[in-house]
């Protein structure tokens, strides 16, 4: 009696085990063009492309690639561009502005700092220092300065597959 | 002699029962190929464990400094045509990257050398050295590739543990026992020290240049390019090497890296896209060639 | 009143039935994130309240992680029923702030290494009574009074380690410093006119005992989602001393108030083998909902007599709210050890079985969080206070507020 209601139990179990999660997954499209293609592989066709942000929901998994379902559709997109929250918004610093902004190294800072002159990290540092640590901002202001539309990199990498 | 029979019957039943148990609790255990620990983790802990918009920016202000002392070491080489070609060419790559929340810029050093570089927050440098050994665009969409996938993978910003400060209110407790005010300005500035070691003595961990590669591959495809374009630089570069004595000394051995990525190129199958696009590079490159 | 049988009712009314405590096991709640599930831990145990419930967890635990609860308010309550008369009962009140755990957990050799302190059962139990005409089995006296204080505390201090064996297993173990103080004083005091002397009478006893509590634990995921723990631990006593002093009439002449008896005693309480088996499934990063069956094995020794088996079953839950705050709740039984009274038999010890809820709610942030809870049980039962073929009912309450933080590093 005790065995048949456990070999039960195990059966239910089992067939619980198969059976796909409770709660469906949500995903987010990380990158700002995706691509998704009809199977799990790059010689696959592409059937679509998606945008940042877009929510899919996620029906199964496999190896590096994700099967999706959206608007209708379903497919497979790389699983590097998915994630189960939305992306960032885009981040920007005001160059222009010479470091001396608080940051924290964790908590482990002045542990490291420390440990750091222990280890005589720090003499090496101050020999490298008898040189002049330079920083050339000037460079880093021209090379920043160079902005290029998103419609013109779309337009380059459009032509590729002509 | 019924008694007998009764007993040897009730004990095969058991038998039966037990190997029954047996079958369908190994099928059950079975039913996941793979287990992670992935689901222990709880809410707080996966939100702590993103960098939200405060970590990138924190990212990105460190990364103006490593650059900042790159460019130091190796100025700008000043062409407009070729600085804006090789930033479409990286820009059409981080379009289908994962981390779209940073703005990339791509410069040329002027230098001899054969090396490329990136720094966190997505700055990407690649020497003159390096221009001139390229084939075609997609060899340099390769080299960038890997760059971005370094940035993208966060592999100095987690070795150096470069994140924001709290900013909560009961994280006085915190604050005390952490880093403030002249430590942290230390701290910083050692950490972009070590950032500079790692990309110009130290080199990344081995893995970690691995992964980069294994990135680097996927990113071509989804942009379009041909992946296999990764694996025939290194072997020319390892040829060079032998011949002259590139600047190969923080990379792993060429060796191993083109044997993993074959491993991954051959899951990848035929991609549709073998492009290389070497009339434009040709295009592009050929105009000033430096 | 006979004042011999005043006597004998005293005497009894000492040895049993005043040492709550010992008759039950799973009192305390320890660790803010247990707690709130009502202990149902076995199977989560991924952080340092693993060191009390399942040292095997401790390898799923995140980061390296400090923290320490405690009770910054209990109070429990014991009301045994018409004791002196109708409506006339007997309260005893425990309360108590009590700093009840401290673990930490960091990476060690492969594995997780960690030290904790818990403080697994406490009382301080008084009772102040004055009554008049008391109407006790024996017949009733003008005024009785009674001071009780009973004061007991058992602490388990100890390292743990625990490794992975492989994705699916880890395996955990523990060495506990078993710790026990234990101190007890009554005074009684009768006053009536029929009798003289009257009674007044003061007994003091004191356990101190040291010994060593080795434990092992398992954690085994046979899938994503759902994993199994199973501890079993025991404490082995390597010492303890037993004081025990009463001052008060000679139970023969009822003229003698000097100390009269005094005792000593080594042996050692044997205290029982515990397996706390629990199971967990893990919805989904915000959802966990757990069950744990634990068991204690009979004992049988000279201090506490023959004692039972005793089986609890708990269950809990966690949602997480938003991604910074979760809720807990959980409910739980606390079943006494000593066997169900018999109105025939004299010398038993009270049984009380308690049914409890717990309630928590936890405030995250970067590197630590705070917890703030609530624990209620109530329990109902008998008692023998006196040396009579009586039985009294009681009535048994706990309330507990309990308030933990914890650091990551």
């Amino acid at each position: 009696m005790r065995l048949t209601s456990l070999s039960l139990l195990l059966v239910i179990m089992t067939l619980g085990g198969y059976s796909s999660s409770l709660f469906a997954q949500t995903g987010y499209i990380q990158s700002k063009l995706a691509p998704v293609f009809d199977k799990p592989s790059f010689a696959g066709k592409k059937i679509a492309s998606l945008n940042r942000g877009q929510q899919v929901e996620i029906v199964a998994r496999e190896k590096s690639w994700v099967n999706i379902r959206f608007e209708q559709q379903s497919g497979w997109v790389a699983k590097m561009l998915l994630d189960n929250h939305a992306p960032l918004a885009s981040t920007q610093v005001e160059p222009g502005k010479t470091e001396n902004t608080p940051t924290k190294a964790r908590k482990r800072a002045s542990v490291r700092a420390s440990a750091a002159a222990t280890r005589g990290f720090s003499s090496e540092f101050r020999q490298r220092s008898k040189e002049p640590r330079s920083a050339n901002y000037r460079d880093l202001e021209k090379l920043e300065q160079l902005k290029i539309e998103d419609t013109e990199v779309r337009e380059f990498n459009q032509s590729l597959s002509n | 002699m019924n008694s007998t029979r009764a007993c040897r019957t009730s004990i095969r039943r058991k038998r039966y029962s037990l190997a029954l148990i047996i079958a369908l609790t190994s099928a059950w255990v079975n039913a996941w190929a793979t287990n992670t620990d992935h689901f222990r983790l709880r809410a707080h802990q996966l939100s702590i464990q993103r960098y939200n918009q405060e970590d990138v920016k924190t990212e990105i202000r460190f990364g103006r400094e490593v650059s900042a002392r790159i460019l130091a070491a190796l100025p700008l080489f000043e062409s407009e045509r070729l600085t804006r070609y090789i930033n479409l060419v990286g820009k059409s790559l981080v379009l289908h990257s994962n981390r779209s929340e940073i703005e990339f810029h791509f410069a040329i050093v002027d230098s001899d050398s054969v090396a490329a570089y990136s720094a966190p927050g997505g700055f990407v440098f690649i020497t003159r050295g390096m221009l001139h050994t390229l084939h075609n665009e997609a060899e340099l969409a390769a080299v960038l590739a890997h760059e971005i996938a370094h940035v993208n993978l966060r592999h100095i910003v987690r070795e150096l543990d470069i994140k924001s400060v709290e900013k909560e209110e009961f994280s006085g407790l915190t604050r005390f026992l952490g880093a403030s005010g002249d430590t942290t300005r230390v701290a910083f500035n050692q950490a972009v020290d070590k950032a500079y070691q790692v990309l110009f003595k130290n080199g990344y961990k081995k893995g970690q240049e691995l992964e980069a590669d294994a990135q680097a591959v996927t990113l071509l495809a989804l942009t379009g390019y041909n992946p296999n374009a990764l694996a025939t630089l290194l072997q020319r570069l390892a040829k060079n090497q032998d011949q002259h004595n590139i600047s190969g000394t923080t990379h792993p051995r060429f060796a191993r890296r083109t044997k993993e990525l074959d491993l991954i190129l051959q899951s990848f199958q035929q991609t549709s896209a073998l492009n290389q696009a070497q009339q434009r590079f040709l295009q592009y490159t050929s105009g000033d060639k430096p | 009143m006979n004042l011999r049988r005043l006597l004998t009712l005293y005497l009894f009314l000492i040895g049993f039935g005043a040492n709550a405590d010992e008759n039950h096991y799973d009192e305390i709640l320890i660790g803010d994130r247990a707690a709130g599930m009502a202990g149902a831990y076995a199977a989560i145990a991924d952080d340092t309240a693993g060191l009390y419930y399942n040292p095997a967890g401790i390898v799923y635990a995140v980061d390296s992680n400090i923290s320490g609860s405690m009770n910054a308010f209990n109070i429990a309550t014991k009301s045994y029923k018409d004791v002196v008369g109708p409506g006339r009962d007997w309260n005893r009140v425990s309360s108590e702030l009590l700093p009840n755990f401290f673990g930490i957990i960091q990476d060690f050799g492969g594995g997780k290494a960690g030290f904790s302190y818990a403080v697994v059962d406490s009382t301080q139990e008084n009772q102040d009574d004055v009554f008049q005409n008391a109407q006790l089995p024996s017949g009733s006296v003008d005024e009785y009074v009674i001071n009780f204080n009973n004061q007991d505390k058992t602490i388990h201090i100890g390292p743990a380690y625990a490794k992975r064996i492989n994705d699916r297993l880890s395996i955990g173990t523990s060495l506990f410093l078993h710790y026990r103080q234990q101190e007890r004083i009554t005074h009684i005091f009768t006053d009536s006119a029929a009798t003289t002397p009257n009674l007044d009478s003061t007994e003091y006893a004191s356990t101190t005992e040291f010994g060593l509590r080795p434990g092992v634990g398992i954690m085994f995921t046979p899938r994503e989602k759902l994993s199994f723990g199973f501890k079993i631990a025991k404490s082995f006593l390597l010492s303890s001393d037993y004081v025990y002093q009463k001052s008060g009439p000679d139970s023969t002449s009822g003229v003698d108030y000097n100390f009269r008896q005094a005792a000593e005693k080594k042996d050692k309480r044997e205290y029982p083998w515990v397996i706390r088996s629990s199971a967990a499934y893990f919805f989904d990063k915000r959802f966990i909902v757990a069950g744990a069956l634990n068991y204690f094995s009979a004992t049988s020794d000279s201090q506490l007599g023959d004692r039972n088996a005793v089986v609890n079953l708990s269950a809990g839950a966690e949602y997480y709210l938003r991604d910074n705050l979760a809720l807990r709740g959980g409910v739980y039984t606390n079943n006494a050890t000593t066997p169900k009274l018999s109105a025939n038999k004299l010398g038993q010890y009270e049984h009380i079985d308690y049914i409890g809820v717990t309630a928590s709610v936890t405030r995250f942030s970067r590197s630590n969080a705070l917890t703030f809870g609530l624990q209620y049980a109530a329990g109902s039962g008998k008692a023998q206070l006196f040396a009579e073929p009586i039985l009294q009912s009681v009535d048994a309450s706990v309330f507990n507020v309990f308030m933990s933080a914890s650091y990551s590093y």
